[in-house]
């Protein structure tokens, strides 16, 4: 099992968000993770990345559980195991797009793999922008960039918060693919968290969030 | 991560200029100061290093030593000839170096003395030999090196000390022979022509005892107003100018003599007796105070420069808490962040040490070309000092500083609410 959560409860100001949350997601098999604002979408993403600790159960990624590890012994296990995509913070700003695939395979692998760079960068479509600084890719070069960033450090789980809800409809279509795609080539699993009507049809396994009670659809 | 903070630093590449240029500044300011007050420090030092007194005509002592010893101001005036001699037979003297000054070849002086002056700075003959005759002369090594001097070669003397147009009257009638080049000493001596006290009075048309002989008054030498110590020579009995000296060096056999021999000229004679040691420190004590001022002034410009750091920064960290959540996500360790936000304040002092240092040098290399005096003190472009270090450590503990609050943000960000504000 790549994720299994039991037991997982965690409260914001006193008011319980998330309470005897249970999760298993095996290799392979995509989820998406649907419910309205507040439902406690980023809350769940942020404990599996160990962003967050959960008051009570278990957090258990490939084997190990990040509830009971210390904030760097968490950061170990996120550097290793996922990757993560977000709605905007794609690159960081100040390096061209290789720069951050490369930074990204050193914090985490500790070494450079340039030719899973180069073979991203093509699959993704966005070779000709390698030397392209952030600020100058559109939403969809951007958002590509930010899968590339995800996918460079060979995750087993890729996490991605909302990561078609600031592109146009082609855009959208565009990168939902690529992800799908590049799943099955690198051998990921995805975990897609969203309110964007458009993935529905997409992911058959779906986790609804609402008046805090997961249900599995 | 060091490329990272270069990035960064690229990023906003005129904030980072700006810094660097600012904390550049204050270190140039700093290595010119410490540069300056420990090459005059040392070069006064070493020039009048076994010159116990100087024994001139009347006037400002500080005078008499600058232009006796450093060759760098006009002389007070003349002396006779005789205080030689009443200087050499008094036991507590041990050396008595006569002067004669008045002319200069290309800017540099032509120093009537004895061949003992050289060996007083530890002058050797490189080439040729040491002056024998009237009109030999020795060349200093920096004389020889910058106007290509060779042995046999002659050349003729002009008025005054200095290469003004205006004083440039020269001696035709009495030209100089260079005989010998004297091997570099690092001292005022590399910077002068020797010549033998008798050189200036025959170029000068003094008559003198020379050798047993007595030389001829040069009826051609012209009468003009001579703005230097050899024309203020009294004249003698028969209508002619009388042989006289501009100072003698006098060291001392024992020290009786400190204590004798300066109450006894300055009292007793026409003459003043100043002691190179006290001026000196009299000197540098005019330079301290406006040394001081600077140095305190560069320090708050380098204060000023930390400060531009620490609030380019903390502006940095704040509008950039994204892109550290960022790279915390993506596997940056909090030490990690923490140290590339520490090395962008040092590399920015580093940047400016480097700038300051160099723009220091270049500054020491064009005013000792631009400048006569100094280029005469000798400064030196090419020498660092240990103090230089000491600057740069201390430009990098502030530059350290500077980060070190902007960077201690990295341990108080909450991840989670930093993602939920900027993802």
């Amino acid at each position: 099992m790549l994720l299994e959560i039991e037991n997982l409860h965690y409260s914001t100001n006193e008011k319980p968000l998330l309470s005897d949350f249970r999760l298993s997601l095996e290799e392979g098999h995509h989820h998406l993770l649907v419910g309205p604002s507040g439902s406690g979408k980023t809350t769940l993403i942020n404990l599996i990345c160990g962003l967050l600790s959960p008051e009570k159960g278990s957090i258990s990624i490939a084997g190990h559980d990040i509830a009971t590890l210390s904030e760097s012994g968490r950061d170990k296990i996120r550097r290793e195991n996922i990757g993560i995509v977000f709605q905007t913070l794609r690159l960081v700003s100040a390096l061209d797009l290789t720069a951050n695939l490369l930074l990204a395979q050193r914090l985490s692998r500790g070494k450079i793999d340039a030719p899973l760079i180069g073979s991203l960068l093509e699959r993704l479509g966005i070779a000709h922008r390698a030397k392209a600084q952030p600020h100058q890719m559109s939403h969809g070069e951007a958002q590509r960039a930010a899968i590339a960033r995800a996918l460079v450090t060979q995750p087993q789980l890729l996490i991605a918060d909302e990561p078609t809800s600031a592109l146009d409809e082609a855009n959208a279509k565009q990168v939902t693919d690529l992800l799908l795609e590049c799943a099955a080539d690198y051998g990921v699993t995805l975990l897609i968290a969203t309110h964007d009507d458009r993935l529905t049809p997409i992911f058959s396994n779906r986790i609804a969030l609402s008046e805090h009670m997961p249900k599995e659809a | 991560m060091f490329g990272l903070a270069l990035a960064y630093l690229r990023d906003r590449s005129l904030t980072t200029a700006l810094n660097i240029l600012l904390l550049g500044l204050s270190v140039a300011m700093l290595v010119l100061l410490v540069q300056f007050s420990s090459q005059l420090t040392s070069r006064l030092d070493r020039d009048a290093e076994g010159v116990d007194l100087v024994v001139g005509a009347k006037g400002s002592p500080l005078q008499l030593i600058l232009s006796s010893i450093f060759h760098i101001d006009q002389p007070t005036g003349n002396i006779p000839l005789d205080s030689l001699n009443m200087l050499r037979r008094d036991p507590a003297v041990k050396k008595a170096i006569p002067l004669a000054l008045g002319d200069n070849f290309d800017g540099f002086r032509i120093v009537g003395t004895d061949a003992s002056y050289a060996g007083f700075y530890g002058g050797e003959i490189a080439q040729g030999k040491m002056f024998e005759k009237p009109m030999d002369a020795v060349m200093g090594s920096g004389v020889a090196k910058i106007t290509g001097a060779q042995l046999g070669q002659q050349f003729i003397g002009s008025h005054g000390l200095e290469t003004e147009d205006e004083a440039g009257q020269g001696h035709d009638h009495a030209p100089f022979e260079t005989v010998g080049i004297l091997a570099p000493t690092g001292t005022v001596v590399d910077r002068l022509i020797l010549t033998s006290v008798e050189s200036v009075w025959d170029v000068h048309g003094i008559e003198h005892d020379h050798e047993g002989h007595d030389h001829e008054s040069h009826d051609d030498h012209d009468g003009h107003d001579h703005d230097h110590a050899a024309d203020d020579r009294t004249l003698s009995s028969r209508g002619g100018l009388e042989p006289e000296l501009t100072a003698i060096l006098v060291s001392y056999r024992n020290a009786a003599g400190a204590i004798r021999i300066p109450a006894m000229i300055n009292r007793q004679t026409e003459m003043q007796a100043a002691a190179p040691a006290v001026e000196t420190a009299r000197l540098l004590g005019l330079f301290g105070a406006g040394i001081e001022g600077a140095r305190i002034f560069a320090w708050i410009l380098a204060a000023t420069g930390g400060l531009a750091i620490f609030i380019a920064l903390l502006n940095m960290a704040r509008t950039r808490e994204g892109d550290l959540a960022l790279l915390r996500v993506m596997g940056a360790s909090k030490i990690q962040v923490f140290g590339t936000i520490l090395l962008e304040g040092l590399i920015t002092a580093a940047a400016g040490a480097v700038l300051g240092i160099v723009a220091a040098h270049t500054a020491l290399f064009v005013a000792g070309r631009s400048f006569q005096t100094l280029s005469e003190l000798g400064l030196s472009a090419a020498q660092f000092l240990p103090a230089e270090l000491g600057i740069i450590a201390a430009v990098l503990l502030i530059g350290g500083i500077a980060a070190l609050i902007p960077a201690a943000r990295i341990f108080r960000i909450n991840l989670a609410s930093t993602l939920a504000r900027t993802s």
